[in-house]
């Protein structure tokens, strides 16, 4: 559920960082009055162990397994507005140090993921579960928070995607930015999750619970003292966050005109943006039944658009336990491999940043320049990335990176390996299906297949020819572009620059002392656990002999996430007692940069004039 | 010999269950070595703890320097200062005493709290670094650091505060061999400079090293001893009953043979 940048609009994901920073100056005011100085090591732990519970992978009856987002238990743990802040800063650590997740599309990202999810959650816990400690009540509360808040967080991303083509449109109604409608993007994030992701963080959600119920009476006890209700705040908070995407929709519609009627295509389509193209053929097979179906509630009513959505995410699902089951078959996975991927991913992340440090420690171009120099000539050249809207400037600005990365000798491998990566699955394999014209509208210019007629369904349409429209592949290669161009800036500025320099610059944009050292404090963490998790899973392999079935595994997996958990608030304790010793106040001072030198004036003056040129002109 | 830390009838308990620390008195003259020895759990941290101010003891008072530290005086801007910049920690884990981004950072962040500037804290880091041997590793991450490189970046961000007393807590813990030795000249050439050193610890061999004075707790939380080294480590009976020392069990031909052993005497030049 990233967003990665290039999806997103800048009319969609500037509001979408105005809204989340009133959330966040709200959050961090709220958790100052309450944990008092003690915040820092309290919301680094807090941040390091959600981290770690989007690494473990758990097993999902079917064949696959899946990750949980860590945001709802956090909020059920320890309160909605520390998951916003803790969920905010892992996000942060995510995009910055692995890419996952744009820079441009943070304030969406933490808007879905820290601010929708866990105060859904919350709710729906409080509402089920009120302040029972065990039975049944506890344990469903805890199901359905998970779930719910899984698939609300879902839901907004899918409006997020879904107005791109209404906002913005190239030449002839070619999409810019994230190609499927409303009537595409909702229902197929929506349901997706529904059925598949959220039944499954429900489960993750409610096994936590448990755990923490069961084996802590005292951390019970104190988990649900939640402060006074302050409706007034929730109502202005709620009613700025309702207006924002009406408030991006209104304006592009009346610009538009007919915006809303060109919604075609039907739900299906959803599941050709993340399978390759030799899927095609599948979804032709059976589309004829569906017109005959919808012809009768054609009348065109939201019962008709949910059951389509509806439709298209049983496919989705179907499909992606095909897909596993055919995976499956390649490498005789064992009952325990779900957890060795987790581990070898925590593994890979420790190694990466390893790499990254030592690459930046390096001598190079970039590398010898002021750190704020590079996070605003980034940001920048970011937003040129994902304001212009024509091809030439975005190969202007690849080629501009590239030169940049070669100058520097900053690990091109690298950086490129991680380039192509994302660019192909992120930005050409999920648009590729929009560049038909069943969701492009346009004369194809390729036709592939001919249908006896025209098929109409709801909001859908299939015309009698499908093809590539011009439109369509234009808005394939615009996307494939952004996302790549927008990968390898932020990897170029983080192969060139150590994490915490990056972290020291954004003392220039008056990020708060206090923030930079969360996350610094969390990145470090992340590390220790990560190591602590992989020696209790040694320790288990030494101590296990034969398989171990499905339910087992899911019951280590949690009680091992509660032992993170109880480290984290140890830990918390202590790390406080050592800054309390060395004379720690209240306020923490991160200390500045000195001045730049003339060369990093000149390169700022050179960055700001070539950023303005490629965004204005 | 002035008094630098007292503690009267110092009493701690866990939750106010498990039983801490029950009825401590104890004197550290200014100047003074000394080490803190007791078993697993007999109260060692947590008197260093309740030393450092960080936790307050049930009952019972603490001074430092003739002046009581309290929860209160402690919330006093300047008797703060006086006390945090005289007393240093240097805890058991160095990962729980490493919280900032960079090494440098790290050096930095006491004497900052203390009101120092930008440009004298730097200035202190340097100094300290350079005496360490840590200078090189000014821009890395705390997390990039070798288990002996953490403590003396652990020690170095304690020292550049310029304590009087020096709190450490199993300073030799997991160090290899030459690290260990660096740690107990550098506790010499501080004590020689006038500083106080208190040690807690378990480890026989760095207290005879150490030849200071000697603090027995027991399995009963209480001070069992207060004496020089020698007459601390050669008393067997005393370190037997506080499990210092064990029986040690093993055949000389066939009949088995059982005398009181201690690993420290083996290793003595």
């Amino acid at each position: 559920m990233h967003i990665p940048d290039g999806y997103l609009s800048p009319q969609t994901f500037v509001p979408m960082y105005a809204v989340s920073a009133g959330f966040w100056t709200v959050g961090l005011r709220k958790l100052k009055a309450q944990l008092t100085v003690k915040q820092v090591p309290y919301l680094s732990m807090a941040a390091a162990f959600s981290f770690l519970i989007m690494m473990f992978n758990i097993p999902i009856p079917g064949g696959t397994s899946g990750h949980a987002v860590g945001g709802g238990i956090i909020a059920i743990l320890l309160g909605p507005w520390t998951a916003v802040i803790a969920v905010s800063v892992v996000l942060m650590i995510q995009a910055l140090v692995f890419g996952d997740g744009g820079i441009t599309a943070y304030g969406a990202n933490c808007f879905n993921m820290a601010i929708v999810a866990p105060f859904v959650t919350w709710f729906i816990f409080r509402a089920v579960a009120g302040k029972r400690k065990r039975g049944f009540r506890l344990l469903a509360g805890a199901f359905l928070s998970g779930w719910l808040g899984l698939s609300a967080a879902a839901a907004c991303a899918g409006v997020e995607f879904g107005i791109q083509p209404i906002i913005a449109h190239g030449p002839g109604g070619a999409p810019l930015y994230s190609p499927y409608p409303l009537s595409i993007a909702l229902p197929a994030m929506f349901f997706g999750h529904l059925l598949v992701f959220g039944p499954f963080e429900g489960v993750v959600t409610m096994l936590l619970v448990k755990y923490f119920y069961a084996t802590d009476a005292e951390f019970a006890a104190g988990a649900q003292t939640a402060g006074k209700r302050r409706w007034k705040l929730w109502l202005a908070l709620a009613a700025v966050a309702a207006l924002t995407p009406l408030g991006i929709i209104i304006p592009a519609k009346l610009q538009g005109g007919d915006a809303w009627g060109e919604w075609g295509a039907e739900a299906l389509k959803k599941m050709l943006g993340y399978v390759p193209a030799g899927f095609r053929g599948l979804h032709n097979l059976w589309n004829p039944p569906i017109p005959n179906y919808g012809a009768g509630a054609a009348s065109s009513d939201t019962g008709g658009y949910l059951a389509s959505g509806f439709t298209g995410a049983v496919l989705a699902v179907g499909l992606i336990y095909l897909l596993s089951k055919f995976l499956k078959k390649g490498h005789k996975a064992s009952r325990m491999s779900y957890l060795d991927k987790g581990l070898s991913h925590i593994a890979k992340l420790t190694k990466n940043s390893y790499v990254q440090w030592e690459l930046s420690s390096r001598k190079g171009f970039l590398q010898e320049l002021d750190a704020r120099v590079k996070v605003i000539f980034t940001l920048l050249m970011l937003v040129a990335v994902n304001v212009r809207k024509d091809l030439p400037t975005e190969l202007i600005i690849a080629a501009f990176i590239f030169v940049l990365a070669l100058a520097s000798k900053a690990g091109l491998k690298l950086i490129y390996a991680r380039v192509a990566f994302i660019g192909f699955f992120f930005g050409f394999l999920v648009a590729l299906p929009s560049a038909l014209n069943i969701i492009t509208p346009g004369r194809p210019i390729l036709t592939l297949i001919t249908l006896q007629k025209a098929h109409s369904f709801l909001t859908y349409s299939i015309p009698k020819e499908i093809g590539i429209t011009s439109g369509g592949l234009f808005g394939v290669a615009m996307l494939t572009m952004r996302v790549a161009n927008s990968v390898s800036l932020a990897m170029l500025v983080l192969f060139t620059t150590p994490f915490t320099e990056i972290m020291r610059a954004m003392k220039t944009f008056r990020v708060p002392d206090s923030v930079l050292a969360v996350v610094n404090l969390t990145y470090k963490y992340i590390f220790i656990f990560a190591k602590t998790v992989e020696d209790m899973h040694l320790a288990k392999i030494s101590r296990t002999a034969g398989t171990v079935d499905g339910s087992e595994a899911r019951r280590w997996a949690a009680g091992r996430m509660g032992i993170i958990f109880k480290k984290t608030q140890t830990r918390c304790d202590e790390i406080f007692k050592a800054m309390l010793s060395r004379g720690f106040t209240g306020e923490i001072r991160l200390r500045g940069r000195g001045a730049m030198k003339k060369s990093d004036w000149a390169a700022l003056f050179a960055a700001c004039a070539a950023g303005i040129i490629l965004i204005v002109v | 010999m002035e008094i630098a830390v007292k503690a009267e009838n110092v009493t701690y308990s866990y939750y106010g269950r498990i039983n801490a620390l029950s009825g401590i008195n104890m004197e550290i003259g200014r100047g003074e070595r000394l080490a803190i020895i007791g078993s697993n759990g007999s109260g060692k941290s947590t008197l260093l703890q309740v030393m450092d101010g960080l936790i307050r003891p049930d009952a019972g008072k603490l001074f430092y320097m003739g002046r009581e530290v309290s929860q209160e005086t402690l919330k006093e801007r300047e008797f703060q200062r006086f006390f945090r910049g005289g007393m240093g920690y240097v805890f058991q884990d160095s990962d729980v005493q490493l919280f900032c981004p960079t090494v440098t950072d790290e050096m930095v962040f006491g004497p900052m709290q203390l009101g120092l500037t930008d440009e004298e804290s730097l200035s202190r880091a340097h100094r300290v670094m350079a005496d360490l041997g840590i200078e090189g590793l000014g821009d890395r991450p705390s997390y990039m650091l070798s288990g002996g490189e953490k403590k003396r970046v652990a020690i170095g961000s304690v020292l550049v505060m310029e304590p009087e007393v020096l709190l450490l807590d199993e300073p030799t813990n997991g160090l290899d061999p030459k690290s260990q030795m660096f740690l107990i000249e550098l506790m010499f050439r501080l004590n020689e400079a006038g500083k106080t050193i208190v040690v807690a610890t378990h480890d026989l061999a760095l207290v005879d090293e150490l030849n200071g004075t000697v603090a027995v707790l027991s399995e009963e939380h209480k001070i069992e001893k207060i004496g020089p080294a020698d007459a601390v480590l050669s008393d067997q009976e005393l370190l037997l009953k506080v499990n210092l020392v064990h029986e040690h069990v093993h055949a000389h031909g066939d009949t088995t043979h059982r005398h009181v052993h201690s690993h420290y005497q083996f290793h003595r030049h």
